[in-house]
C-alpha cells in the first residue's frame, strides 16, 4: 500500500485523489471526516446499533472498492450518503427473512442504547415506525431525497413511497400528540 | 394530518442531530477487510460442493416425499439436513480460520439463528409432515451460511454502482 503524507491534509479532493491511487492513510482521513454522517444515517435507517456498525463498515469497504467510479459530478458526501442509504436498505432486505418476523419477531431487534435518544420524542417515534415507513420518512423528510430516488433505491413504486410517507406521518402524529 | 402538526414535525426534524459517532472503533475492521482483499483464497469449490449436497438432498427429499409420507422419513430427512449443515459450517469455519471477522457480535447472531433452528426442529418433531417448517429450517441453515460468509467476505456481497 502506498504511503502518503496525509495527516495534515484536509482538502477533500486531494484525499480522494490519493485514495484513488491506493493510499490507505488518505482513505482513513476521509473516513474520519465522514464516519459520523454515515453512522448517523445508518442508525436511523436500520435502528439497532450493531446493525448500524455493520452497515457503516460495509459502506467504507464498498467505497474503497468503488471510489474510482466517483467522478466528482456531485459532492463526495452526497455520493457517500447514497452509498450508505443503498447499503442500509440492502441490509434491511437481507434481514427481512422469516427469521426475525416469524421466529424471533421484530421485538428481537435490540434498540440503540443511547440515553440521549430516549429523551427525544421524534427520534424515539421514528424508531417505532414500521420498517418501510421509517426508511421512506428518514430519506424524504429528514434527508431530503425525492420520492423518485427513494423508489429507485428501495425498488418500490413512487406511489408506494408516498403512501409509506403518509403512513409514517399519520403514525407520528398519533404518537406525538396522543401519547405525551 | 393537521397543519399545526406539520409545523411541529418540521420543527422537530430541524432539531434532530444528524451526525453521530460510533461508540466503538470501526476503522480497524474496515482496514483489516481492505488489507485482506485479494489475499484470501477461500476454497469456493469446496463450499459450492457442500451447498450442492444440501440442494441435492432437498431435491431428493421433495421427490421421495411424493411417494413416502411416513413420519420416519421426515425425521430422517431432518437429521440428514442437520448433519449436512454441520459439515458445511465446519468447512466454512475451517476456511475462515485465519480470516478475521469484521464484526464482534457475529457469534451472537449465529447463536440466535441456531436457537431459531432448534425451535423449528422441535416444532418438526411434533409436526413432521409440515413442509413449511422444513423450508424454514433450510432457510435458517442458509442464513447461517450467509452470515459466516458475510462477516468474513463482505466485499463479495451486494456490489454497488
Amino acid at each position: 500500500m502506498t504511503s502518503y503524507p496525509v495527516t495534515a491534509v484536509t482538502d477533500e479532493h486531494t484525499l480522494i485523489a490519493a485514495t484513488k491511487g491506493g493510499s490507505l492513510p488518505a482513505y482513513r482521513r476521509l473516513y474520519e471526516m465522514h464516519v459520523a454522517m454515515v453512522y448517523g444515517l445508518a442508525c436511523r435507517l436500520v435502528r439497532d446499533r450493531a446493525a448500524a456498525e455493520d452497515v457503516t463498515q460495509e459502506v467504507f469497504i464498498k467505497v474503497w472498492k468503488d471510489i474510482r467510479n466517483f467522478r466528482g459530478d456531485s459532492k463526495f458526501a452526497t455520493w457517500l450518503h447514497r452509498v450508505c442509504s443503498l447499503t442500509a436498505i440492502t441490509y434491511l432486505r437481507r434481514q427481512r427473512g422469516w427469521l426475525k418476523r416469524v421466529v424471533l419477531g421484530d421485538e428481537a431487534m435490540p434498540e440503540i442504547a443511547d440515553p440521549s435518544l430516549s429523551e427525544a420524542d421524534l427520534e424515539t417515534c421514528i424508531k417505532r415506525l414500521p420498517e418501510r415507513a421509517r426508511v421512506v420518512f428518514v430519506l424524504h423528510a429528514i434527508e431530503g431525497y425525492r420520492h423518485e430516488d427513494i423508489a429507485a433505491l428501495c425498488g418500490i413504486a413512487v406511489g408506494s413511497s408516498k403512501a409509506h410517507l403518509h403512513r409514517a406521518r399519520q403514525l407520528l402524529e398519533e404518537w406525538m400528540t396522543h401519547e405525551r | 394530518m393537521s397543519a399545526d402538526f406539520d409545523d411541529v414535525l418540521q420543527g422537530a426534524i430541524s432539531k434532530l442531530q444528524r451526525d453521530r459517532l460510533p461508540q466503538r472503533d470501526l476503522w480497524t475492521g474496515v482496514e483489516i477487510a481492505l488489507l485482506n482483499r485479494g489475499r484470501r483464497r477461500v476454497p469456493w469449490l469446496a463450499i459450492a460442493a457442500s451447498l450442492l449436497v444440501i440442494v441435492i438432498a432437498v431435491g431428493a427429499w421433495f421427490r421421495s416425499h411424493r411417494a413416502d409420507n411416513s413420519a420416519t422419513s421426515y425425521a430422517n430427512y431432518v437429521e440428514q439436513l442437520a448433519a449436512q449443515h454441520r459439515n458445511t459450517m465446519a468447512a466454512l469455519q475451517a476456511a475462515y480460520r485465519n480470516t478475521p471477522a469484521l464484526t464482534t457480535n457475529w457469534n451472537d447472531q449465529l447463536n440466535g439463528m441456531e436457537r431459531a433452528a432448534d425451535t423449528v426442529r422441535k416444532a418438526l418433531r411434533d409436526d413432521p409432515d409440515n413442509i413449511a417448517l422444513l423450508r424454514m429450517l433450510n432457510d435458517v441453515y442458509q442464513q447461517e451460511v450467509d452470515l459466516l460468509r458475510r462477516v468474513h467476505e463482505p466485499v463479495r456481497n451486494d456490489q454497488i454502482i
